[in-house]
C-alpha cells in the first residue's frame, strides 16, 4: 500500500470542506460509480467527516473551518486495478492561505502539508472579486444624472485584503513555486466550485476563468512551472444554496427530496459531465 | 549595478536552527565539534515571524514566505543577473504621471493581454496593488488617485512578461523615484550618476505631464525642465548608446477634453520631441514618442490607450544584449615587441 497526499487550497469560503464532505458521502454511501473506492479509514478525523457530511446530507451550510482547527483526513482509497493508497487531505482554513499573501508567513505545519506534489485548488465561481476603478463607477454615476459625491473619511486605505480575487491566487500558486515551497514538478488541479451558478453561461470552466480571471489565465499558461500539469474542472459538490442557521431555502428543500444525495454533485472537465468527485483526485494521484 | 569584486565572506556564519549561537559563541548546538559538518550549518536560519498588530491572528511558528514589495537595486541586479530583462528608468517632473504608468499598465493586465504580450509572473503583487489602489473602486474614493513616491532609493516594479510572438520571456523592471530628485539634476547634473537606474536602463523614458502641457502657464517651464534634465542626463554620462529613449505625453484624456487647447498642446509636444531629437538624438540608439493615457480622469480615452505601443518598445531586444564588432589598434611604441598584434583567424 502507498501513502499519497493531496493538499487542499484556497481562500476562505472557497468549497473546500464541502468538497470534502460530499467526497466521504459519495466514496462511503457508494451510490455512483467512481473512480476511487473507498477501502477503510486511516486514524482519526472520523468525527470531522462524519460532521461535515451529516450537515452537507440535509443540506446545510457548512461552519467555516477556524484557523489552528485545521483537520487532517486520511483514508484508503483503491482505483479498480490498484493498490490502495492512503490519501491525506488537510482541511485548512481559508484565512492560513490569506496570510500567506497578505501577512507573506505561512504557519510551519500548513507549510509542510504544502510540500505535497497533488495540489487541489479551489476558486469559488461566484465569488470572485474583480477589479473596479474609480473612474468607471463616476463616469456611471454622470450618466445616470446623479450628483458626484464629495471626497469623505470613507476613503479605504490600501491592504492586502482588498486585491482582487485572481491577483492572490497568482501570488498562492506563485509561491508554490518558490522557495520555500518550491518541490518541483506538481499537478495542480483547479476547482471552479458552485460551478452551478457559472455553468448558466455556458461557458467551459477554462473559457470561464480565462473570461473571469485574466490575469490568473496567462499566469497559468505562460508562468506556471513548465514541469507542473494542471487541469480545471467545474465541480457542483453542493447542488444548490443551502440552508443556514436561520433560514430555510426552497433549493435546499429540492436537493432534499432527490433520493440519491450523490446525484446532487456534478463534475464537468474536458467537455463530459459526471457525478464523480474522486476524478481530479485520481488524476493528481496518478 | 556592476559586478561585485570576488572577495572573502566577512559575514558572521549562520546556522538554520534560529536556537543556534554559533554566530555568537562559535559553538553548534546540535554538538559538532566541527561546525562545518552539521547539516543546518551555513543555511539561512527559519526565522519564526512575530504577529503583526491589528493583522490577521499570526500563528507563533511560521515560514517566512518571499517579499512582493517593489524590489532594491540589490534585487533588481539579481534578477538582471539570472533571467532575460528589460530594465526601464521613468524619469520626469513630479505629478507627471510615474507611478501611474507603472499601475496603469499592470491594471491593464488583469484584463488581458496587452497587444502581444501576456503576463507570466511578478515579484511586486502587493507594490503594484499599492500603487493601483487608489483608482480602484475599492478605495471608496469619489476621484481617481495615485499615491507620490517618497524621496529616497530608486524601487523597481518586477514583471515577467511574454511576447506570444516571438517567446522571449523578459523580466522588465520599472523604476520609480521621486519626480523632484530628478528636476534636482538641472542643477546638479553629477548627482544622475547616484541614480543606478540611468546608467543601468535599456530604455530611458521621459514623461511630459500633459496636464502642464495644456496650461499656458506652465507649459513653457514644462518643455524647459524636460530638456535641462536630459542635458543634465548627457552631461553626467549616464546615458548610453545603446539606449532607447521614449519621450511620453501623459494625461491624454486631459488633452483631449480641453477643446480649444488640445491641437496646440500636441504641436508643443512635437516641437518639444523634435528638438530633443536633434540635440540629443545622436546619444541614443533610437528615440520615439508617444502619447498615452495610462489612468484617464476623465471619459477622453481609454483605460490605458497606447500603452501597448509603449510596452512594446520596452519588450524589444536590448542593445546591450548585441555586442559591437571589436576595432582593433595599431598600438604606437618605440619598441618593435610592443608593436606585435595577434594573428588574424584567416591567415592562421
Amino acid at each position: 500500500m502507498t501513502n499519497r497526499s493531496v493538499v487542499v487550497m484556497g481562500l476562505p469560503g472557497s468549497g473546500k470542506t464541502t468538497f470534502l464532505a460530499a467526497l466521504w458521502h459519495l466514496v462511503s454511501e457508494k451510490e455512483v460509480p467512481c473512480k476511487l473506492t473507498y477501502v477503510s479509514l486511516q486514524t482519526g478525523n472520523i468525527e470531522h467527516l462524519h460532521e461535515i457530511a451529516s450537515q452537507w446530507r440535509a443540506a446545510k451550510k457548512q461552519e467555516r473551518t477556524a484557523q489552528g482547527g485545521d483537520k487532517l483526513v486520511s483514508m484508503i482509497l483503491k482505483a479498480e486495478g490498484g493498490d490502495p493508497q492512503t490519501v491525506t487531505f488537510p482541511d485548512v482554513a481559508g484565512e492560513a492561505f490569506l496570510q500567506m499573501w497578505g501577512l507573506r508567513e505561512c504557519d510551519k505545519t500548513v507549510a509542510g502539508w504544502l510540500k505535497e506534489a497533488g495540489v487541489l485548488l479551489f476558486i469559488h465561481a461566484d465569488k470572485v472579486t474583480v477589479p473596479k476603478w474609480v473612474i468607471d463607477e463616476k463616469l456611471l454615476m454622470e450618466d445616470l444624472g446623479i450628483p458626484p459625491e464629495a471626497e469623505t473619511e470613507k476613503v479605504v486605505d490600501w491592504s492586502p485584503d482588498v486585491a482582487p480575487t485572481q491577483v492572490q491566487l497568482v501570488d498562492l500558486v506563485q509561491s508554490m513555486q518558490t522557495e520555500p515551497l518550491d518541490v518541483g514538478p506538481r499537478r495542480l488541479a483547479i476547482i471552479l466550485s458552485a460551478w452551478d451558478k457559472a455553468a448558466g453561461r455556458g461557458l467551459s470552466p477554462e473559457e470561464y476563468l480565462a473570461r473571469r480571471m485574466p490575469l490568473l489565465d496567462q499566469f497559468l499558461k505562460h508562468g506556471l512551472d513548465p514541469r507542473w500539469e494542471k487541469r480545471i474542472y467545474g465541480v457542483s459538490a453542493q447542488g444548490g444554496d443551502y440552508d443556514d442557521d436561520k433560514t430555510t431555502l426552497p433549493d435546499a428543500e429540492r436537493l432534499r427530496d432527490i433520493d440519491m444525495p450523490s446525484q446532487r454533485v456534478s463534475v464537468v472537465h474536458a467537455g463530459g459531465a459526471s457525478n464523480d468527485l474522486t476524478e481530479p483526485l485520481q488524476w493528481l494521484l496518478t | 549595478m556592476a559586478d561585485p569584486e570576488p572577495q572573502e565572506s566577512t559575514e558572521p556564519p549562520r546556522c538554520a536552527n534560529p536556537d543556534c549561537q554559533v554566530a555568537a559563541d562559535g559553538r553548534c548546538i546540535e554538538g559538532f565539534p566541527d561546525t562545518a559538518e552539521c547539516p543546518q550549518f551555513g543555511r539561512i536560519p527559519i526565522m519564526p515571524v512575530a504577529a503583526a498588530p491589528g493583522a490577521y491572528p499570526a500563528p507563533r511558528n511560521s515560514v517566512a514566505m518571499q517579499a512582493s514589495a517593489a524590489l532594491s537595486v540589490d534585487e533588481a541586479d539579481v534578477v538582471v543577473k539570472d533571467r532575460p530583462s528589460r530594465v526601464i528608468a521613468i524619469a520626469g517632473p513630479q505629478s507627471a504621471g510615474k507611478t501611474s504608468l507603472i499601475a496603469g499598465l499592470y491594471d491593464l493586465f488583469q484584463l488581458g493581454q496587452v497587444g502581444n504580450v501576456a503576463f507570466a509572473q511578478s515579484f511586486s503583487l502587493h507594490a503594484f496593488e499599492q500603487a493601483a489602489h487608489d483608482s480602484r473602486a475599492a478605495s471608496r474614493r469619489t476621484t481617481p488617485n495615485t499615491a507620490r513616491t517618497e524621496r529616497g532609493e530608486v524601487r523597481f516594479y518586477h514583471l515577467e512578461l511574454v511576447d506570444t510572438d516571438s517567446g522571449a520571456v523578459p523580466s522588465v523592471l520599472l523604476g520609480d523615484r521621486a519626480g523632484e530628485e530628478y528636476l534636482e539634476t538641472r542643477s546638479n547634473p553629477l548627482s544622475a550618476q547616484e541614480f543606478p537606474e540611468l546608467r543601468r536602463a535599456d530604455v530611458l523614458t521621459l514623461l511630459v505631464d500633459g496636464e502642464r502641457l495644456l496650461d499656458a502657464g506652465q507649459r513653457h517651464n514644462l518643455r524647459s525642465e524636460i530638456r535641462q534634465t536630459l542635458h543634465a542626463f548627457v552631461e553626467a554620462g549616464v546615458v548610453r548608446p545603446t539606449q532607447r529613449l521614449a519621450l511620453v505625453l501623459t494625461k491624454l484624456d486631459v488633452i483631449r477634453k480641453a477643446a480649444d487647447r488640445d491641437e496646440r498642446t500636441f504641436q508643443g509636444f512635437d516641437t518639444l520631441v523634435a528638438g530633443l531629437r536633434t540635440d540629443y538624438g545622436a546619444n541614443f540608439a533610437a528615440v520615439e514618442s508617444f502619447q498615452v493615457a495610462a489612468q484617464p480622469s476623465t471619459d477622453g480615452a481609454k483605460r490605458g490607450e497606447n500603452l501597448d505601443r509603449l510596452l512594446a518598445y520596452w519588450m524589444a531586444e536590448p542593445l546591450r544584449y548585441c555586442p559591437a564588432p571589436m576595432v582593433f589598434e595599431v598600438p604606437e611604441a618605440d619598441r618593435y615587441f610592443a608593436r606585435l598584434m595577434p594573428v588574424p583567424k584567416s591567415v592562421q
